[in-house]
């Protein structure tokens, strides 16, 4: 049973990226206020998509630079709130590149 | 050559202080100093020492410390240069100059330690000190708080370089969190140093040992902080006793205010541009305008990009890095506070962690914290990773990024002028004025006991004080606090004073009498003071100064004028009149001592519950009857309009299957809330507000068994409102239960139903309305039924504060009536009363107060001749109107057209903090009526902008004829006031609105005590002791008491704390120059000697005091002892010592850490001697 979820997990994993990935830009950019349940459903969503690509936690921080970069952009533009959001994404995915790599580390 | 400098420490320590110097100096030109804020507002450090050195503070009249560790190395360095060079700017310079160079000097060390090459170290050191958060912080300049910048990095850098010797460890970081205790002052910023030390444990531990070693961490840290607490324990002792008091002032609810109020504005992103604290409005100052900058922004991200970049570098066991980094995001994490992404936790550690409260200020406590553990990852990333791929395009870039950052540095202008709302720039360039210097040294040379009275009264601590052209000084009153005499102020109230009665009462018959009680000797007045957030009493600059000239000799040198009062009560007395007043509090002080005889010597109980002793002791016995007042919220409530109901929006149909559980949801709620009513009312008229929401939304006009089923539910709902509210004895919600009804009635009104669906919905609400009125909601404002509880058995009279041609009638059920009245200043007597004992009651009727405006006298407002800022508030709203077509039978029509109308007219003999109920009739169609109330002295000082003091938006009424009944409160210092009515019409098009039997009329709610006839004689003032007091220090006074023969109390004009003690001594004679005599001699007070440590210093260490039940309150904020023959052997001439116990805590925790110290020491020398000798 184990086996077979772990490997319809990983025959779908593209479509957990994808759905991952969407799942950020709806928030930043769609969503008219941080919500904790979606912040949390999307964060799980990406513990997921992590394990399931094996991806190393430095990797994870290729998305938070992506939106350091863009966040001043944003805030430049007069669009604090999706700046705001943008840095949330950064917290998360800087929070989540550490505890992977501490993770790694451990074993 | 080139290469040996760069490597040496020293050369980049002493760059950084000569650029420092070159660009602090330029402040310091043409004479000024820089001063300004919260901590740095002292130029007399002696009078700080003098004030605040002892666990009882020199402010207000007097206040229990909490943080002791205020004073310390700082300040006895401060006041040592203060005596050698008697130059205040070297001094301020010297502390600006290690406010900016120790947070740098502390980096340089850590990174130094961490064998980071000095010139890297030096840019890390730079960084710290100049990035966006750190220079605008430091701007704050208050020197208890910004060391924390210092102590941070620099216990990281003692734990690193002592961690392999425990002795030393022990001993340096002891030493230094000694020197540095005054960091600790701020209790926030006191846990985020002790999470650092923690933390730094953490991180060196993984530094050194390149794994996490668990134990070896408790250990070190265990060392660590019982190092902390043997060195600080003078300080810390003091903690547990004020522990209780001190976190009433940090409740979890202020703290949550406080967030919540924080959290409209975004910071998320600005956390990692290191700007949260940069003001958005780049007009703000010389700082905002530069960080505010479009390129700035993208720069200000270089150094998380940095740190994420040597994120990739990583190699493995560096666990150090992730461990640092953590603990940054965890930082960044609490610096956001309850702001999303879940600010839930947050809220869960102010509330259930116990003092998490304290943490009101999140990204500012926190944030020191954050840049500490940023530095930190730069100076990993630029020691370890020199061989990595663009390693030196990331210097250069950090290079640029403190380029930039600098620039405020560069020009000079990082202490900037800001912006002031409508008032001009604060500036911290400061010059004291001759007249300033006057004050303080002539209040320093007193030698006379006494506390100043401080006006204006501004309602808030930090004061804006014009400085010269449109330059303002905005902080803590330097001329408060370079004082060595407490002064009170009016935003002084503390825990256990409230000093509201004397900014309440300035203009009271007795006023004198008032500050005396308060042993206030000197009125000063700062005419250079401006509202900057208001001020508290009602009379002007100006007026005070009228009021003041008319009854106090003064002194006045340029701004300053200086109020002698000669009615003055010592801090020690004997009252020879005392009276005890039941059920009341200090706030009614004023008007007691106007009811009294004009004694000298009084003194005030007031008292909650009878205490039979006390009572025997006064010469008088006064009870307050009690009326049902209107409140705030009745005010708020009758000028609520209907538009302010909030419909909520609804999902379910009420037809649907599951609807019930909507129902069922409810009725769980509601009873959920059974053990508050009031709660439980407020969600009744909420569920029966979305019964009318769901007819709107579900229902048509012709349903009339749906609508009625959908009524009834309603009707239910309401019903069960009105008897929570019977329950709830309070008018107020059944004012709002109408105001509810009206605007149901008014949203189903809009919905066009059918005539026979309106009319079944009409009856509900006629019911509803009906039961309602029944139930009294109208209030009758001219019979006022007051009532009081009388203890004992006897005559009384009755006064009331009012006028006595506005009563009509009095009603009493009394015993009998003596014949008899009296009048005394403003109070009017309503006769001499026989009572029983127990509850009576007392009706008064007063004359309806005559209509304060004239029907006919209405002046149009020339809107051609709006001066700036008048009615500013209006004119983007208002559709010009034509003026009435006819007033003059009290009926005014407005027509709008093009021309423009507001009438207003001034409201007759205008009183400060009285009611008034305004009531006309009117109708309008197609246009909104706006009433307006406008007070003299409502508006901004500076700018004369009006600052409304009631407005009412008044809707369609379709023609009908309307009633409207309004109260009203006029601010507590306007003194006239116009009412002004206005007109609007939507899109322009022609509408018509009338008014008529417009009635303006006051609300009079006297205040009415009973004073009890022939109770005891007062004392003679010649069978009084004589009584010679001697301040010791704020902690302890002598008091030498001759003749005393009778039991008597010894007043002691002090906040009254349980920490003050009184014991009993021998006579030995006081030592020392009478400086002051009162009532011939009776009272004499032996100069002042500041004294913190004597031989006597312990003499009551091994002394019984007198007992707790001999210590009690007097006039409201005072401790007193009632002493007999007994308590003191019957002796007449004897000695009382008044001592704060807790003073004993400070000298006990001085003791061990003085011992700590001196072992510390003593182990070091031994070892230095064994070294030597082997």
């Amino acid at each position: 049973m184990k086996e077979r979820i772990k490997n319809f997990l990983n025959k779908h994993r593209n479509y957990f990226l994808l759905v991952a990935v969407l799942g950020i830009w709806i928030d930043i950019f769609l969503l008219k206020s941080i919500s904790d349940i979606t912040t949390l459903v999307l964060v799980v969503l990406w513990i997921l998509v992590t394990w399931l690509y094996h991806v190393r936690g430095k990797f994870l921080a290729i998305p938070a630079t992506i939106f350091l970069v863009l966040s001043p952009l944003f805030s430049n533009k007069g669009e604090e709130a999706i700046a705001d959001r943008m840095a949330v994404w950064i917290f998360i995915f800087l929070t989540l590149g550490v505890l992977r790599e501490l993770f790694c580390q451990r074993k | 050559m080139k290469k040996s400098f760069s490597r040496n420490s020293f050369f980049w320590l002493i760059l950084a202080a000569f650029f420092l110097l070159a660009v602090l100096l330029p402040y310091y030109l043409d004479g000024h100093i820089i001063l300004g804020g919260e901590g740095d507002n002292f130029i007399d450090f002696s009078a700080y020492l003098n004030n605040y050195r002892d666990t009882w503070q020199n402010i207000g009249t007097g206040f229990f410390t909490i943080s002791l560790n205020k004073i310390f190395a700082d300040i006895f360095i401060l006041v040592f240069l203060e005596k050698l060079l008697s130059n205040i700017q070297v001094i301020n310079f010297l502390v600006v100059f290690l406010i900016y160079y120790l947070p740098f000097l502390g980096m340089f060390v850590a990174s130094r330690q961490l064998k980071l090459s000095p010139p890297f170290s030096f840019l890390i050191a730079t960084f710290y000190t100049i990035n966006p958060f750190t220079i605008y912080l430091l701007t704050s300049l208050n020197h208890w708080n910004l060391a924390s910048f210092f102590v941070i990095p620099a216990f990281f850098w003692l734990i690193l370089r002592y961690y392999q010797n425990n002795f030393k460890l022990f001993f340096s970081f002891g030493f230094l969190s000694l020197l540095f205790a005054f960091v600790n002052a701020n209790p926030p910023l006191m846990v985020v140093c002790q999470i650092s030390i923690f933390t730094s444990v953490i991180i060196i531990s993984c530094y050194l040992e390149k794994r996490l070693v668990i134990k070896k961490i408790a250990t070190k840290y265990l060392l660590l902080l019982f190092s902390f607490l043997l060195f600080n324990f003078w300080w810390i002792l003091n903690w547990f006793y004020v522990v209780v008091e001190a976190r009433k002032t940090y409740t979890s609810g202020t703290a949550l205010a406080w967030l919540f109020g924080e959290q409209s504005t975004t910071i998320l992103h600005k956390i990692f541009l290191l700007k949260w604290l940069v003001p958005a409005d780049s007009s703000y100052n010389n700082l905002s305008l530069f960080y505010n900058q479009p390129f700035i922004q993208l720069l200000l991200a270089i150094p998380i990009l940095l740190v994420v970049f040597f994120f990739f570098q990583k190699r493995e066991k560096e666990k150090h890095f992730l461990i640092t980094f953590l603990f940054l995001l965890i930082a960044g994490f609490l610096m956001k506070g309850t702001r999303p992404p879940l600010g839930g936790i947050y809220i869960f550690l102010v509330k259930y962690l116990p003092f998490f409260s304290i943490f009101k200020t999140s990204a500012e406590k926190w944030g020191v914290f954050f840049v500490f553990l940023l530095s930190l990852l730069l100076i990993y990333g630029f020691r370890n990773y020199k061989k990595a791929k663009f390693f030196n395009l990331a210097r250069v870039i950090f290079i640029i990024y403190l380029f930039f950052c600098s620039y405020p540095l560069i020009t000079g202008d990082f202490i900037s002028d800001y912006k002031i709302k409508d008032l001009g720039w604060g500036s911290r360039k400061y010059q004291e004025k001759d007249e300033y210097r006057w004050l303080r040294e002539s209040l320093n040379a007193d030698k006379e006991e006494y506390r100043v009275l401080s006006l204006p009264g501004s309602f808030n601590y930090q004061v804006a004080i014009h400085m010269y052209a449109d330059k303002y000084y905005t902080g803590l009153d330097p001329l408060i606090s370079n004082t060595k005499k407490p002064f009170i102020t009016a935003y002084g109230n503390n825990a256990l004073v409230n000093f509201d009665v004397l900014f309440n009462n300035i203009s009271s018959p007795s006023y004198k009498k008032l500050l005396s009680l308060f042993n206030v000797r000197k009125v000063f007045l700062n005419r250079d003071v401006y509202p900057w957030f208001g001020f508290s009493h009602r009379e002007t600059k100006d007026e005070l100064e009228d009021r003041f000239d008319k009854d106090f000799s003064s002194e006045k040198k340029g701004s300053i004028v200086l109020y002698n009062n000669d009615q003055f009560l010592p801090r020690f007395y004997i009252p020879d009149y005392q009276i005890y007043v039941l059920d009341s509090k200090i706030n009614d002080l004023a008007q007691v001592i106007e009811l009294e005889d004009g004694r000298a010597r009084t003194t005030v109980f007031f008292r909650e519950e009878l205490e039979i002793d006390l009572v025997k002791q006064a010469n008088e016995f006064i009870i307050p009857a009690k009326t049902n007042k209107i409140t705030g919220e009745e005010l708020i409530r009758s000028t609520e309009d209907v538009e302010a109901v909030f419909f909520p929006y609804v999902k379910w149909n009420p037809d649907l299957i599951f609807y019930s559980l909507v129902l069922k949801k409810e009725q769980w709620t509601e009873k959920r809330l059974k053990d508050d009513p009031l709660a439980l009312f407020e969600k009744k008229l909420l569920h029966a507000t979305k019964r009318i929401s769901e007819i709107e939304r579900f229902f048509s006009g012709n349903e009339l068994k749906r609508l009625n089923r959908q009524m009834k539910a309603y009707h239910q709902i309401m019903k069960e409102g009105i008897e929570i509210d019977n329950k709830l004895e309070d008018k107020n919600q059944l004012l709002r239960l109408l105001l509810y009804l009206e605007a149901h009635r008014n949203k189903v009104k809009k919905l066009n139903f059918s005539l026979e669906a309106m009319s079944q919905i009409e009856i509900v609400f006629d019911e509803l309305e009906t039961e309602l009125n029944n139930l009294g909601a109208k209030r009758n404002y001219t019979q006022l039924d007051y009532n009081f509880n009388i203890p004992f058995v006897g005559e009384y009279e009755i006064m009331a504060k009012i006028d006595n041609n506005a009563i009509e009638s009095i009603e009493i059920d009394v015993d009998k009536m003596i014949p008899q009245s009296t009048e005394k200043k403003d109070w009017y007597s309503l006769g001499e009363y026989s009572f029983s004992s127990g509850e009576h009651d007392l009706v008064l009727s007063l004359k309806e107060s005559p209509n304060l405006v004239d029907s006919q006298d209405w002046d149009e407002f020339d809107i051609t001749k709006n001066k700036n800022g008048e009615l500013f508030f209006l004119n983007q709203n208002i559709i010009p109107v034509h003026f009435p077509q006819d007033c003059s039978s009290g009926s005014c029509t407005f027509f709008p057209s093009k021309e423009s109308l507001i009438i207003f007219q001034e409201i007759e003999n205008y009183q400060p903090n009285s009611i008034y109920r305004i009531e006309f009739d009117y109708s309008s169609k197609d246009a909104i009526l706006g009433l307006i109330i406008i007070q003299d002295k409502n508006r901004n000082e500076i700018t004369g902008k009006v600052i409304p003091g009631l407005t009412k938006i008044l809707p369609t009424t379709d023609e009908k004829q309307k009633h409207i009944n309004c109260l009203y409160k006029s601010s507590h210092n306007a003194s006239n006031a116009k009412l002004l009515f206005f007109s609007r019409v939507e899109d322009k098009k022609m509408g018509k609105a009338d008014v008529e039997n417009i009635k303006v009329r006051r609300i009079y709610e006297p205040e009415v005590f009973l004073k009890r006839i022939g109770t005891q004689n007062f004392s003679k003032a010649s069978q009084l002791p004589k009584v010679v007091f001697n301040k010791i220090n704020s902690t302890k006074y002598r008091v030498e008491i001759k003749g005393a023969k009778e039991p008597y109390n010894l007043v002691f004009n002090e906040s009254f704390h349980r920490g003050w003690r009184a014991y009993f001594k021998e006579i030995s004679g006081l030592d020392g120059e009478i400086v002051a005599n009162y009532f011939n001699g009776q009272i004499r007070q032996v100069v002042s000697r500041n004294i913190f440590l004597d031989r006597n210093t312990f003499e009551t260490w091994t002394k019984e005091p007198f007992s707790e039940e001999k210590h009690f309150l007097v006039n409201g904020y005072a401790n007193a002892w009632h002493i007999t023959p007994e308590d003191v052997g019957g002796i007449e001439n004897y000695e009382i010592i008044i001592e704060y116990w807790p003073q004993r805590l400070f000298y006990l925790g001085i003791g061990i850490s003085l011992m700590t110290l001196l072992s510390c020491l003593g182990y070091l020398i031994f070892n230095l001697i064994k070294k030597k000798v082997n």
